[in-house]
């Protein structure tokens, strides 16, 4: 498999705190991966490595290339979306896209174009005159001008509200993904992604404790609703996870005969969001 | 190349004192001349114009100025010209002192270093498109400006002159304007080259401070002077760090930058090249050229110089949106 982005021992210390601690992972063409962890877990420090902004040690390999030396090469092939606040607020929106025709060799103005015109935006306007929202889809019409090989998002819709965030992603999968590009998406709110993933990373103090395909999360993991009385018996089985729902138990088991489960309850696959509860939480350590 | 214009202009965009403040200064240049003209010039016998020993009227001053033999006149007209370009200068190295040091620090402050850094373009680009408006796009807005004011003030010159009755040719007859062109491109190229270091060091600054730079750009030069002076070391560090410091701001010599320059000069008592308000404007030699340019001092800046813009480069691949 020829991997977009691969990752082997990546370690990042601050002074004496071990941001990412010798994470490993590989993404692939044409996958949509979730990075999701909760404050300080290390997010935004793997993104910096893989985006060239920060010293690292470990081996870092984007598209077959060494972020640490060729950052301007890698972007070429890359598209990157801060939270709103990174666009320069002084720039016109003509400006703004004058410089990237002008600096990425594989833009095209006129998707860029096509997708401002079913907007409020203006060309004349400054980024400061523009709202979060829309703030949020002049950056997204960039990265529909941009032919880039991966899309980097670092809680692309922070500060949005619940419609803009929702079109943001429907937008994002219908006119961009094309099942050649990959997603590498941070975020906290991971039940507005859950349903365009198809890979999740959880990273917990540096470390990541899932890394697999949604498909495979049903093979791994299994909830099981019991009532309190069968949950003593259920515990045994050791969850990784429990926590208590009114008059039941929800526990979260991994690689666990689902058969022996159904003796004492309920048995699912869990969501993300509850996945990513018993990753942070619970005592699974990956 | 392309794409390093499109940087260069991106600039422009960004810091819009580089624009609004020579307009600024043009438009002041216009108010001042109408002013004189409209306000001193129609009430003539309350406002006078002093001309040392004598106090005189508008009128009366164009007919003293009529009167004064060539080379007093070359030099008052060509002084004026002069003296303007030197405030435009002067004000335009200030705004280039603070463009310098917010360059590669104000990215990190609003944390627009992430959008650029998305960007196909490298931190050398970045960096250089940066020095390049300071070494080059500067020096060309001052030229440029100053030409514009002179042509300003000349034409409303020329229009009270032809309102009081005279000839305009008296006042073009003297102005010279290939000679004050030329010292304005030799000392703008001179001085850009001379004060070099200041701007990679500025550039360093801009890249290197996690605070405001302004603190250590001028900080640290000003300990280094205080203590070498302090203490009498007599590093030599104090007349390197004082003859360069001053960023060339209020400066009309064209050898007062280089002491190798000015040495000839000083031994002889001859006026160094430059402008003198008795003497008038003293064009360089071919000679005074080559001293200059064969200056170790002038060389060892440049490297200096060099030095700093690398280390800003260097130092700006590892600076993400935290100060």
């Amino acid at each position: 498999m020829n991997c977009l982005i691969t990752a082997k021992g990546l370690t990042k210390n601050y002074g004496r705190f071990r941001a990412v601690d010798h994470v490993n992972f590989q993404i692939a063409p044409g996958r949509v991966v979730g990075l999701v962890g909760p404050n300080g877990a290390g997010k935004s420090t793997t993104l910096k490595a893989i985006l060239g902004l920060i010293k690292y040690r470990g081996e870092l390999e984007v598209f077959g290339r060494n972020p640490r030396i060729d950052r301007a090469e890698i972007m070429h092939d890359m598209s990157y979306i801060s939270d709103v606040a990174s666009l320069p607020e002084w720039i016109r929106v003509d400006q703004l896209l004058e410089l990237m025709e002008s600096t990425h060799p594989s833009y095209d103005l006129s998707k860029s174009l096509n997708f401002l015109a079913r907007t409020e935006i203006r060309k004349s306007q400054r980024v400061k005159q523009l709202s979060k929202g829309m703030k949020t889809q002049l950056h997204l019409a960039i990265v529909m001008g941009i032919n880039a090989r991966m899309l980097v998002l670092d809680e692309p819709t922070l500060g949005l509200d619940i419609i803009y965030r929702t079109e943001f992603y429907d937008q994002l999968m219908n006119e961009y993904f094309d099942h050649q590009r990959s997603i590498l998406i941070t975020t906290h709110q991971i039940e507005e992604i859950e349903h365009i993933l198809t890979d999740i990373m959880i990273i917990d103090k540096g470390k990541i404790v899932i890394n697999m395909p949604i498909d495979d999360i049903g093979i791994h993991f299994t909830q099981l609703k019991t009532a309190k009385e069968s949950a003593e018996q259920a515990r045994k089985l050791n969850p990784v996870f429990e926590k208590d729902l009114l008059d039941q138990a929800v526990m979260i088991f991994e690689d666990i005969d689902v058969e022996r489960l159904k003796e004492f309850g309920e048995v699912s696959t869990p969501h993300l969001a509850e996945l990513f509860v018993a990753a942070i939480k619970g005592t699974h350590h990956g | 190349m392309a794409s390093f214009i499109t940087l260069l202009r991106r600039e422009l965009w960004e810091h819009t004192s580089l624009r609004a403040i020579p307009v600024t200064l043009l438009v002041f240049v216009l108010l001042s001349n109408l002013a004189f003209i409209f306000v001193v010039g129609s009430s003539a016998n309350v406002i006078t114009i002093s001309t040392g020993d004598d106090a005189m009227s508008l009128n009366n001053y164009i007919e003293y100025f009529a009167q004064l033999d060539a080379d007093k006149q070359s030099v008052i007209v060509n002084g004026t010209m002069i003296t303007t370009g030197m405030i435009i200068k002067s004000i335009l190295l200030i705004v280039m002192f603070f463009y310098l040091l917010d360059s590669l620090y104000g990215e990190r402050k609003d944390r627009t270093i992430l959008f650029w850094k998305s960007l196909p373009v490298s931190n050398k680009q970045t960096v250089l498109s940066k020095l390049t408006i300071a070494v080059f796009i500067i020096p060309v807005i001052i030229f440029i400006t100053t030409g514009l004011a002179n042509l300003i003030t000349l034409s409303l010159q020329s229009y009270t002159f032809l309102h009081n009755q005279y000839s305009a040719d008296l006042l073009w007859q003297q102005t010279d304007i290939i000679g004050t062109t030329m010292f304005s491109i030799f000392l703008l190229i001179q001085q850009t080259i001379w004060y070099f270091p200041v701007m990679g060091w500025l550039l360093f600054c801009s890249a290197w401070c996690r605070k405001p730079p302004i603190i250590v750009a001028v900080l640290i030069p000003a300990m280094l002077v205080f203590i070498d002076s302090s203490f009498a070391l007599g590093t030599g560090i104090s007349e390197v760090l004082l003859e360069r410091l001053p960023l060339g701001i209020m400066s009309m010599q064209l050898g007062s930058e280089s002491s190798m320059m000015s040495y000839p000069y000083n031994m002889s008592g001859q006026q160094l090249p430059g402008f003198n308000m008795v003497a008038g404007i003293s064009l360089p030699s071919i000679d005074d050229i080559l001293r200059f340019l064969g200056n170790i001092k002038v060389w060892m800046g440049i490297v200096i110089g060099i030095f700093f813009t690398g280390m800003a480069i260097s130092l700006r691949r590892w600076r993400d949106d935290s100060l």
